[in-house]
């Protein structure tokens, strides 16, 4: 017995281009960066000032949320907006489908302790030159600070527990963090539930913002992002040969993935069938990638194998794409790899051009952007493609969208720590 | 891959941990036996001005020989060279050291409700700012933490570093993640475990969890959450612990030809979440889930470890749910019990608790099922099945 | 007044040994930090604020192995010419480990403890001089 094929039957995106997906959609293909000068708060003795920022925001404008959801803060809110878009998006939840089948599985960043939480009681610790850490000092200005906030913590796991609260979904409820591949991994172990038959449909994805002053602070100590603060739009440039680091940017994708079966007896509109998944790690050191990104290699391959098909079907690969120097080089160098020759006749994407790098949310905005680009039929530029780099000499899609009838599509997310996730899509006809 | 997910089986082969009660598994067995309790007065910082005064603590672990990468450790939190000490741990009791398990398949997965926010390293940042500049005054902040915070702080603060420290050190290149669903994640991450071995996507998999309760900021926002004695105390002799536990899961088939001494099988697994209020109502659906993919009926159920034991709300939604399924508490013979000796070791107990009760299976019968429910202050259930392995 | 050049070479040799895992007496002036002591890019940030915290000093970006970094950007003549000067430099270095030439992308792998003692005694006594 072949196991459930799994379908996207929703989408819903809060994204620096966007929360509607004909407006995201616009904005990837007409190539149009949502990056530019901070303005959440005063960056100004960064050596970084540029992200791409969800403009406009406000919890209001998604009137089934509870007003107390604001109290899972920015991440929570970010994903609670896009779970709703995806929902409705879905109609799943019209019916009188059994709940109790319907899971959720959400990847969210860490970013949501307040930095008046967490350094208020730190500056009071340390308040004078000696040495020693002042507990009594830090526990009293903790406990008046966190006095202010609701009862319950606001941990990455409290975020899928709102959602199965808020509606009544009785499935199985998780939260995972791979960091950068987190969005993607979600997906994937989504998929596995509905094909090992744990529920019939997951609300799933991923939701971060690391645009606070020690989330931008922590990116800057490793050197990791771009400092091209004069030239924002430009800064992000994967691929290209003078690309410096990688842009913050933050927002949240939540997918709606069902059996196949039960989204063709409702009649559901298919945006792609989920074909296969691979996670894998690199192993390799602590920290520096492996040269010829074997857990890249092993990740695409094993989702490949997933879906029992040969590298040479896929038609376009939405890339991790940073625009750090390691990242690009190496994922190109993966992609040569599993492709052999074929792979200069791949179009390679990376939705990062546009929209920056989203950490724990990448993977699953990145998964809609692939999805919209085999049910649209048409692939995103990566923009800022200017001077070529010897090492990265694959087919970038640069600057231009351009029409393409694809059948299967690869999105690529990797993380600190080497490990790489792999998502494979098919087109499904109507 | 060998077979169809119906045909695949998976079997505990290895277990490792690092717990408040031994820094491994046979010291904490030796402990448990000697009737000892590892929760006490807390060493690490200073409680006083906390509602909690006690916690469980990890003594005489030394986490280097486990490194086989030892500059590794200057990345790692305490929960992450846990993690690493019980994984290896965990391959060695399997014998996979000797007899061949493929690294380049083997998978890991780490659940772990939280990180180390470093608090220490923070404060020692932005030291000598009187009367706290750096919380209303950005740029202040921003050029004390870019001059004098060391740049590493990110990597150990990442929470799935603890996965990637694991393979590193064990040199897997196997499917690879994270699972943060609080108290419950080390118990998902068996469960799901179990899953990526049935479907195929790995033959051996090391799963477990990986916790460090024993922080200040956990101790803080703990009872700011009301969980600790107090006013709104959900639970009472709550003390938080550390620590970690690796299962290495194995394909039977699998464990099989490379002759590896089988603790247990993994039936089924269940995962729900509802409202707190309706916690039994969870307790009961993941423990019948569990059973009925695991194919057993209630009558199977020879022993139960809870999820919860002090005299509590969830102590009470446990009893209720156990009785609805099995009838009166008497008529599950038998109970496993650790955290009234441990401490609650969050994500880590989950595991724990399996590894420690699958050492004393003796007397389970063939058909006999051990059912491990694990809990989360939000309304978050986990139940897994666990059976003797049956003869061929 | 500034540490002495052997105080120098004794507390980078600690630094970096502690840094990098290693035992002091396998730490040598002209070990290089990637191939004989197995540094990663993110140990290069660890040593250097573990030197700036040691020292009390601000080091600027990747000023402290310049030298050898800078030469990535070198036309070809001055890239030959750049190399023989740092040969002269660290005549002690295994130059023969570079069978095949020595590229661009070898350069990580030339910064030795040699570079960052250099570097310090060089800071160190400017230092010094101005407040003298």
């Amino acid at each position: 017995m072949t196991p459930p094929r799994v379908a996207i039957t929703g989408i819903g995106v809060v994204s620096p281009a966007g929360c509607r997906p004909e407006t995201f959609w616009g904005s990837l293909t007409s190539g149009i960066s949502a990056v530019s000068g901070i303005r959440r708060f005063d960056a100004s003795s960064y050596p970084t000032r540029i992200a791409a920022e969800v403009p406009d925001f406000r919890l209001e404008d998604h009137a089934d949320l509870p007003r107390d959801w604001k109290d899972l803060g920015r991440i929570g809110q970010y994903a609670g907006a896009a779970a709703s878009l995806a929902l409705e998006d879905s109609r799943l939840l019209r019916n009188g489908w059994d709940r109790g089948r319907i899971g959720v599985l959400i990847a969210a960043g860490m970013g949501s302790y307040g930095h008046r939480e967490v350094f208020g009681p730190c500056a009071a610790a340390r308040s004078r030159a000696e040495d020693s850490f002042d507990w009594k000092a830090f526990a009293e200005r903790l406990a008046s600070v966190a006095r202010e906030r609701s009862a319950e913590r606001r941990t990455p796991g409290s975020i899928p527990a709102a959602m199965a609260r808020r509606w009544d979904l009785r499935g199985p409820v998780m939260s995972v963090m791979t960091a950068c591949a987190a969005g993607t991994q979600a997906l994937g172990d989504a998929a596995r539930w509905i094909r090992e038959g744990l529920a019939d449909a997951v609300v799933a994805g991923g939701s971060d913002s690391e645009l606070y002053p020690m989330g931008l602070a922590s990116f800057c100590l490793l050197g990791a992002l771009s400092t091209r603060n004069a030239e924002a739009s430009t800064a992000s440039r994967p691929f290209d040969a003078s690309r410096d680091g990688f842009v913050i940017g933050e927002g949240s994708g939540v997918l709606v993935l069902e059996e196949m079966g039960h989204a063709v007896r409702r009649g559901a509109r298919i945006y792609a069938e989920v074909a296969g998944f691979g996670s894998a790690c690199d192993s390799y050191r602590v920290t520096d990638p492996h040269p010829e990104g074997k857990g890249a290699v092993l990740a695409m391959g094993r989702a490949l194998d997933q879906a029992g098909v040969a590298p040479s079907v896929v038609g376009y690969i939405n890339a991790h794409g940073t625009s750090t120097v390691a990242n690009d080089q190496i994922e190109t160098a993966a992609i040569k790899r599993l492709f052999g020759e074929g792979a200069r006749r791949i179009p390679v994407s990376s939705t990062k051009s546009l929209i920056g790098h989203l950490t724990v949310g990448a993977g699953a905005v990145e998964a809609i952007a692939t999805a919209l680009t085999l049910f649209q039929g048409r692939i995103h530029p990566t923009i800022n493609y200017e001077r070529p780099d010897p090492s990265c000499d694959l087919d970038y899609v640069p600057k231009v969208s351009r029409e393409a009838s694809l059948e299967y599509a690869l999105s690529n997310s990797f993380a600190f720590g080497g490990q790489c996730a792999s998502l494979l899509l098919k087109t499904c006809p109507q | 891959m060998a077979g169809r997910p119906a045909d695949r089986r998976v079997v505990i082969t290895g277990v490792g941990m690092v717990t408040p009660l031994g820094a491994d598994l046979s010291r904490t067995r030796r402990s448990l036996e000697a009737g000892n309790c590892a929760v006490g007065a807390v060493s690490r910082f200073d409680v006083s001005c906390f509602a909690a005064k006690s916690g469980a603590e990890v003594r005489d672990f030394d986490a280097r020989p486990h490194f086989r990468i030892p500059k590794a450790l200057k990345l790692t939190d305490r929960r992450t060279r846990f993690a690493v000490a019980a994984a290896s741990m965990a391959l060695a009791d399997a014998g996979a050291n000797e007899n061949g398990i493929d690294r380049s398949r083997l998978g890991v997965l780490v659940g772990s409700s939280g990180s180390d926010l470093q608090a220490e390293e923070l404060a020692c940042a932005v030291r000598e700012d009187a009367p706290g500049r750096c919380v209303t005054d950005i740029p202040f902040f921003a050029e004390r933490i870019l001059s004098r915070l060391n740049p590493l702080w990110l990597l150990v603060n990442l929470p799935n570093m603890v996965s990637a420290h694991v393979a590193i050190q064990i040199e897997s290149n196997g499917p690879n993640s994270t699972v943060m669903t609080d108290w419950v994640a080390g118990s998902q991450a068996i469960g799901e475990a179990f899953h990526w071995i049935r479907g195929g996507d790995a033959d051996a998999v090391l799963a477990g969890g990986a916790d460090n309760g024993v922080l200040p900021f956990v101790f803080g926002t703990y009872e700011q959450a009301g969980l600790f004695d107090g006013d709104a105390g959900v639970y009472s002799s709550f003390a938080l612990g550390e620590g970690a536990a690796m299962l290495l899961l194995e394909e039977r088939e699998h464990a099989r030809r490379r002759g590896a001494r089988v603790y247990g099988e993994i039936l089924s697994y269940a995962t729900a979440s509802l409202p707190l209020d309706c916690l039994a109502e969870a307790l009961e659906r993941t423990a019948s889930l569990a059973l009925e993919r695991a194919g057993r009926a209630a009558g199977d159920v020879e022993a139960v470890c809870c999820a919860s034991v002090f005299a509590s709300p969830y102590r009470q939604a446990e009893r209720e749910a156990l009785e609805k399924l099995f009838g009166p508490e008497g008529a599950i013979p038998r109970h496993f019990e650790f955290k009234s000796r441990m401490g609650h070791t969050l994500a880590a107990s989950g595991p724990i608790e399996v590894g420690l009760a699958v050492q004393s299976l003796e007397g389970i019968s063939p058909r006999g099922v051990v059912l491990f429910n694990a809990l989360g202050y939000m309304g978050q259930t986990a139940t897994l099945a666990v059976g003797r392995e049956k003869a061929a | 007044m500034s540490p002495s050049p052997e105080e120098i070479q004794a507390r980078v040799t600690k630094t970096v040994a502690e840094a990098l895992e290693k035992d002091v007496a396998d730490v040598r002036p002209s070990s290089s930090l990637v191939d004989d002591l197995g540094a990663e890019s993110i140990d290069f940030l660890d040593i250097l604020f573990r030197i700036e915290s040691d020292f009390d000093i601000k080091i600027q970006g990747d000023e402290i192995w310049k030298g050898e970094l800078d030469l990535a950007n070198a036309d070809p003549a001055a890239f030959e010419s750049g190399l023989a000067t740092l040969r002269e430099r660290m005549p002690d270095f295994p130059w023969d480990r570079f069978q095949e030439g020595i590229q661009k992308k070898d350069l990580r792998r030339l910064i030795t403890v040699q570079t960052i003692v250099d570097f310090l005694t060089r800071t160190l006594a400017k230092e010094g001089e101005r407040t003298a």
